[in-house]
């Protein structure tokens, strides 16, 4: 009984929370659009094809590359977390939780005639490395 | 021990929620975009128009200018479980202008008005089934064309 009183005490107060949050960002580039698109179109096309960027990216090399970065988030994170208030100024907490912020994206590359010459997958964060 | 039964929904419903709106920027307006002509609009024209980016990026002789407005909403439920949803779309247009600060290229996205409240569970991101439409260009520079041009204010 004291148990279960102490259990719902917590659960009223917020000490104990099992937490489910999703965030998006951005809706992912269609496949579609992306299948469309080869080496050597054009930057006009590639624009009208997947719309504009969220990033655009100078290449690193001085050549007068450049990328056009299109970012995107779909991420759940199912976690709990316990919080004990001891004091005002001390109130240890335990979170664990799965899953992480990831933004996924595609790098279109293109050379000084504005030709598309690479096309890039994966984590946006690890997109760009080279160029 | 039935009395602590009887109190559990009575927590369930005394749960928070909360809802939350946020933005960054003026939505962007597909309008003005459309009044862009590549190889006559000049960068200071573009600016006059859509006023200041939110980034410029060099590249080599080129630049390309960026206009964006971010629109978000937060759906939570607080309390014994955490329920939350952060959705953000985005209106966005890049504009790529030459050596010569003559426009070339330029793009623009519009899905900042399709942010959603939501739960976990529901599914936002469908590229086929929920992508924005692409606002019909054509038809917004025609009727930009027809609109009469503002009246002039007489010099006091």
């Amino acid at each position: 009984m004291r148990a279960a009183a102490l259990l719902a005490l917590c659960l009223c107060s917020g000490c104990i929370y099992v937490q489910w949050s999703r965030t998006s960002i951005n809706e992912p580039v269609s496949d579609t659009a992306l299948a469309r698109i080869e080496s050597g179109a054009t930057l006009e096309y590639c624009l009208e094809q997947l719309g504009a960027p969220t990033n655009v990216w100078r290449s690193r090399r001085g050549n007068g590359h450049f990328g056009l970065a299109y970012g995107w988030l779909d991420d759940t994170t199912v976690g709990l977390s316990i919080s004990v208030p001891f004091t005002e100024l001390f109130a240890p907490s335990l979170r664990l939780s799965k899953g992480a912020s990831k933004l996924k994206g595609v790098v279109l590359w293109f050379d000084r005639d504005l030709k598309l010459y690479y096309v890039q997958r994966g984590l946006l964060t690890e997109l760009g490395a080279g160029f | 021990m039935r009395r602590t039964l009887l109190l559990l929904p009575l927590i369930t419903l005394m749960a928070g929620c909360a809802l939350g709106r946020f933005s960054d920027n003026e939505p962007l307006d597909p309008k003005l975009m459309v009044q862009l002509a590549p190889g006559k609009t000049t960068a200071k024209q573009a600016v006059e128009l859509l006023g200041a980016p939110a980034q410029v990026v060099q590249l080599d002789k080129r630049s390309a200018y960026f206009y964006e407005y971010i629109n978000r909403r937060l759906t939570g439920v607080i309390s014994p479980l955490l329920l939350a949803n952060n959705d953000a779309r985005s209106d966005r247009m890049w504009l790529f202008f030459d050596a010569d600060q003559v426009l070339t290229h330029y793009a623009g996205t519009f899905e900042g008005a399709r942010v959603r409240w939501g739960f976990p569970w529901t599914d936002l991101h469908n590229p086929d089934k929920q992508r924005a439409p692409k606002p019909d260009l054509e038809a917004l520079a025609q009727e930009v064309s027809q609109e009469p041009p503002p009246a002039e204010t007489p010099a006091g």
